[in-house]
């Protein structure tokens, strides 16, 4: 009686088993198929959407320069450092109509200190920022600094600081 | 040792050293330039070049310059907005500079009549101020090195 319960239930184990091996491959498989399909679609160009030339990495675009073959990620851009929250607003707020002094001194003091931490830039240089947080121009001394900005045309507002300080320049 | 060569000497007005300075602004693109010439309190606690009152920006941005914004740190610590550029220093009463004169920055903030030359224009000089006599100095010198 034993000895003919005991091959039926490693039969059945070993069904189990190869059942469950069985199931595994195509449904790897399909999921391989599925990942590539969605690689391709999210990669490859859509006819019934114009992207401008710009590719779509899960949510980050990619640009793709024309002639060259450079990939730029153009929703993460080096050379502009990530504004805080605050910032963001008071931007937001100037879009629609002027700030007021306090307020805008806060702004440029915010985006200041973000750039200098960004960047790195020393205590005590004289730079030029543009509202983004962008660096212009830097220089050792204020006169360096004007010199290479005066009659220069730039296609953003820029405001001048001096790093570590409070202002430009004062009176005490 | 040290030598000197005197721009001017002069008493002091209202209690005050003013001078007499002429302010140049030149367009490097179109060389196109502006002159400011006015009365200048020298200000030992005022770390920029040089300051005038903001009306003179519609003078500036005539010539096509752009002006900078800014702060500026202000008696009692506050701090206000302020534009700026480059300018050239040319004269101050009648000792002229050497062409195109001394490089400073300019300040356009407030709306005092008279302007104010800073430590950053001071800098270029040796100046002397006595009190008692409300008398100041200003003089253009050199240290000459130990033999």
């Amino acid at each position: 009686m034993v000895l003919a319960v005991l091959p039926t239930e490693v039969t059945i184990l070993r069904e189990k088993e190869f059942t469950t091996e069985r199931s595994l491959l195509p449904v790897a498989a399909i999921e391989q198929e599925n990942y590539e399909l969605l690689t391709h679609q999210r990669l490859g160009p859509d006819s019934s959407i114009d992207t401008r030339g710009i590719f779509y990495l899960g949510d980050s675009p990619l640009q793709l320069k024309e002639g060259f073959g450079k990939i730029e990620p153009a929703g993460f851009l080096f050379n502009y450092p990530w504004l805080p929250p605050n910032a963001i607003k008071l931007l937001n707020k100037a879009k629609k109509g002027a700030l007021a002094e306090k307020e805008l001194i806060t702004l440029m003091e915010m985006l200041a200190e973000r750039a200098s931490a960004h960047f790195q830039l020393g205590a005590g240089k004289f730079v030029a920022l543009t509202f983004r947080g962008r660096v212009v121009e830097v220089s050792d001394t204020r006169v360096g600094l004007l010199k290479r900005l005066q009659g220069r045309k730039y296609p953003e507002q820029i405001f001048v600081w001096r790093i570590g300080f409070n202002a430009f320049s004062g009176r005490l | 040792m040290r030598h000197e060569q005197k721009i001017l000497e002069s008493h002091y007005t209202q209690g005050k050293p003013f001078v007499r300075a002429k302010i140049v602004v030149v367009n490097p693109e179109t060389l196109r330039q502006i002159t400011i010439q006015k009365d200048f309190w020298i200000d030992t606690g005022f770390d920029g070049g040089i300051h005038v009152a903001h009306f003179h920006k519609n003078e500036i941005t005539m010539i096509g310059i752009a002006l900078w914004s800014g702060t500026i740190g202000i008696a009692g610590g506050a701090r206000a907005t302020a534009h700026r550029c480059l300018a050239y220093l040319q004269k101050i009463e009648d000792h002229e500079f050497p062409l195109p004169g001394i490089e400073a920055e300019l300040i356009l903030h407030g709306s005092d009549r008279h302007g104010l030359l800073g430590l950053d224009i001071l800098k270029h000089w040796i100046v002397e101020f006595d009190g008692p006599n409300q008398f100041f100095k200003v003089a253009s010198g050199f240290a000459q090195a130990k033999k």
